[in-house]
């Protein structure tokens, strides 16, 4: 039977939303310094109306909605997935007063992009945006690749219960520490620490490679937190075509390919478990795609031959290829060129790397590591069954951080997430090739879209058909959070219109 | 009060010392693969020419 | 007969403005969508050049953008045109570079430039980039600082949306202290 939400539910989830909507609130202030420092008076304007919003909204909600009682885990979720919805909403208010978004839509489009860590973007004339809004468009993808609601942890439900639920309803089930408070800090020590190291590589690269010191030193945060988050934003229109520097593909590359590792990867080698590095399963597995991916990238750039040299096959192919399956879509090639020169073989090994993506409980997208290996592990345990005696019983075992055994629960949750993907990326191919798009360009967006990569063979524009971009906003949103917060918003939804025949008080 | 203080130092030196461990490790990692997949475009290349 | 000749020119003119005007500049999104075509070949650019100058030892890059913002950038006032920035990078001596001193971005519109130079599908000398070695950059425009007027209705918006909070904020407060006194009653 369907529980109808009572109106103490919806207040609980309200307060809730009300909590992330001020954490959003909040780190709009880093934003606002870097505009007054670049005494760009607009752009502070155009802060001021969104923290004013985001707190009015917040106060609105304690006043009204405050409940004495905890989240359950049917909350959590739904606080998660809305919490999303509503966070893009009011995010989008100083990307829209920028004057650089024709629409509200757009707006909200470039909002989920950036949370959802994908990096398509609808923005136009990027190359005259302000210091200020770069901030924005590059901090809310670093924030959003953490999580929204791993920040409104850290800073804003100190204490309560009900945290572990919100937390694993953002597609994060993993706990590095027993405390999920805990938890979350170590994920923002870990991406902090990295922020730092990283960033300084990057400038120092930068002023080698002839940038003056003010500007190097912002685009290497931009940069990093692109890069990082596995987002793929970048400061110029030209992405890291922009910058004709080895040394910052090289250095990107290592950042993002990082950034797609599970976060209890991270916590386990940066504490001493330092051989995970290479027996967990999801590095194995990550490995194993790659080097596919590579060969048969490799062979269809063979066979188009414009690209000569393996130092070209590197920085043309495997750094395209590798922001394709770390799912971050910075790219070191016009968006055209994917589908003029990299020809049809090399276009196809990027979509199958995208659509794989990376690890899971990171900042990445797609099917994930893990699931990949659970259901190829899986896969060959039924063979294995098939061949052997009939008595004997095939069980598999994973290694992730520790070993874990597979079992039918784990599986069919596992086959389950990889079909909702595949549906996604299906219907987004169809409803580009149905707009009249080219198959190979409609599914490589489409792909792109619902792994969160955000590389684009350029069908996403700002005059893409407006159908298509609420379609690619629920792509993006869905996909980032593994369907299951999704699943439950929509269940909530069914439940209070169907749940009236119940006649539950 | 001094020994104290110098053990939690100790422990803070180590903390970062294996935290900057884990970063290297994490980046040569990543350096590995990339070599590896060098050679394998290496390979490819050679072999469709 | 002169009056002929001056009415055929001006016909001419009418039906085939592209030939007759010699401009050989091409924009630089025909390119990007036809390398093959244009690939190695001397090709004229024209466009606002944007971003940084990042010198090389000898040689330097710039960007050079010729889309519709880089004529009216959305910053002063242009109109939506649907689309992102379209440019490329060029690959050209110091001295040539020398010459460019407004870089457009959000407060400066860059200097107008026509470059004139090989353009590379993938280029072998720059790990493949696509890109145009330059032979020769000529300042066309002085670029300028935008001007923008402070909007002062935003700042009333926020202004406003603060006070509300403000008030908001003082009912909560009153809320939680009435709560905690009905506590301990």
């Amino acid at each position: 039977m369907i529980l109808k939400p009572t109106r103490e539910d919806l207040k609980l989830i309200a307060w809730g939303i009300g909590r992330v909507i001020l954490g959003i609130g909040l780190i709009m202030i880093i934003p606002l310094v870097v505009a007054l420092v670049s005494t760009e008076w607009n752009t502070v304007l155009d802060f001021l109306v969104g923290i004013s919003s985001c707190v009015l909204f917040w106060l609105i909600i304690e006043n009204t909605c405050y409940q004495k009682k905890d989240l359950s885990w049917s909350h959590g979720l739904v606080v998660a997935s809305a919490g999303w919805l509503i966070a893009m909403l009011f995010g989008a208010i100083p990307h829209f007063l920028s004057g650089h978004f024709k629409a509200y839509l757009d707006a909200c489009f470039d909002l989920m992009s950036g949370y959802t860590t994908t990096g398509l973007f609808l923005l136009q004339d990027l190359d005259h945006v302000s210091h200020g809004l770069n901030m924005w468009r590059h901090l809310l993808t670093y924030a959003g690749g953490q999580g929204i609601i791993v920040i409104a942890l850290t800073f804003l439900f100190a204490g309560s219960s009900g945290a572990f639920k919100l937390y694993a309803s953002e597609g994060k089930e993993e706990k590095l520490l027993p405390n999920v408070i805990r938890t979350a800090r170590a994920i923002w020590m870990i991406s902090l620490t990295y922020l730092v190291v990283g960033s300084i590589a990057l400038w120092i690269s930068l002023s080698c490679e002839g940038m003056p010191a003010g500007r190097g030193f912002l685009h290497s945060i931009w940069l990093f937190m692109g890069a990082w988050s596995t987002g793929g934003f970048a400061p110029q229109s030209l992405n890291l075509l922009y910058y004709h520097s080895l040394i910052i593909e090289l250095i990107t590359l290592v950042i993002f390919v990082i950034g797609s590792f599970n976060f209890a990867l991270h916590y386990a080698v940066w504490t001493g478990k330092r051989s995970e590095i290479y027996r967990n399963i999801e590095i194995k597995s990550f490995v194993t795609t790659s080097l596919i991916t590579t060969v048969i990238l490799s062979i269809g750039f063979s066979k188009v031959g414009l690209y000569t040299s393996l130092g070209e096959f590197f920085r043309k192919g495997f750094y395209n290829l590798m922001s394709g399956h770390t799912t971050t879509g910075n790219q070191s090639i016009y968006s055209i060129s994917f589908q003029h020169e990299f020809g049809f073989i090399a276009m196809w090994a990027v979509i199958l790397a995208m659509a794989i993506g990376a690890s899971a409980c990171s900042t990445g997208g797609g099917f994930k590591g893990l699931r990949m290996g659970i259901f190829s592990k899986y896969l060959w345990g039924e063979i294995k069954q098939l061949v052997s005696p009939e008595s004997s019983l095939q069980k598999v075992k994973i290694h992730h951080v520790r070993d874990i055994w597979l079992d039918d629960e784990i599986v069919k949750g596992t086959m389950l997430v990889l079909i909702s993907y595949v549906s996604i990326y299906f219907i987004g191919g169809l409803l580009g090739i149905i707009y009249g798009y080219q198959p190979s360009v409609a599914f490589f967006d489409a792909v792109s879209a619902g792994s969160n990569t955000g590389l684009s063979a350029s069908l996403t524009s700002p005059s893409m058909p407006s159908l298509l971009k609420v379609y690619y906003i629920f792509e993006l949103w869905a996909g980032r959070l593994e369907f299951m917060s999704v699943f439950a918003l929509f269940g909530m939804i069914i439940a209070s219109i169907k749940g009236r025949r119940t006649g539950r008080k | 009060m001094n020994a104290s203080r110098l053990r939690a130092g100790g422990m803070l030196l180590k903390k970062i010392g294996s935290y900057a461990l884990g970063i290297i490790i994490e980046s040569t990692a990543v350096l590995v693969l990339s070599g590896l997949a060098l050679l394998l475009m290496f390979l490819v290349k050679t072999i469709m020419k | 007969m002169r009056k002929l000749l001056i009415a055929l020119t001006i016909l001419f003119l009418l039906i085939f403005p592209q030939v007759s005007l010699a401009s050989d500049t091409i924009p630089i999104k025909r390119i990007i969508s036809n390398m093959k075509e244009y690939d190695g070949k001397i090709v004229t650019v024209e466009g606002e050049a944007i971003g940084d100058k990042m010198i090389r030892g000898s040689y330097g890059w710039i960007t050079v953008n010729d889309d519709p913002y880089s004529i009216k950038s959305l910053e002063e006032g242009g109109k939506f045109k649907g689309l992102s920035n379209m440019g490329i990078g060029v690959w050209a001596p110091v001295e040539e570079l020398e010459d460019i001193t407004i870089l457009g971005g959000y407060k400066n519109k860059g200097d107008k430039i026509r470059v004139r130079g090989y353009f590379h599908r993938a280029c072998h000398e720059h790990g493949g980039d696509t890109d145009i070695h330059a032979i020769s950059i000529e300042k066309i425009k002085d670029g300028h600082p935008f001007s923008k007027p402070f909007e002062f209705w935003k700042l009333a918006l926020s202004l406003i949306l603060f006070g509300f909070a403000l008030l908001l904020w003082k009912t909560l407060n009153i809320k939680k202290s009435k709560a905690k006194g009905a506590k301990k009653e």
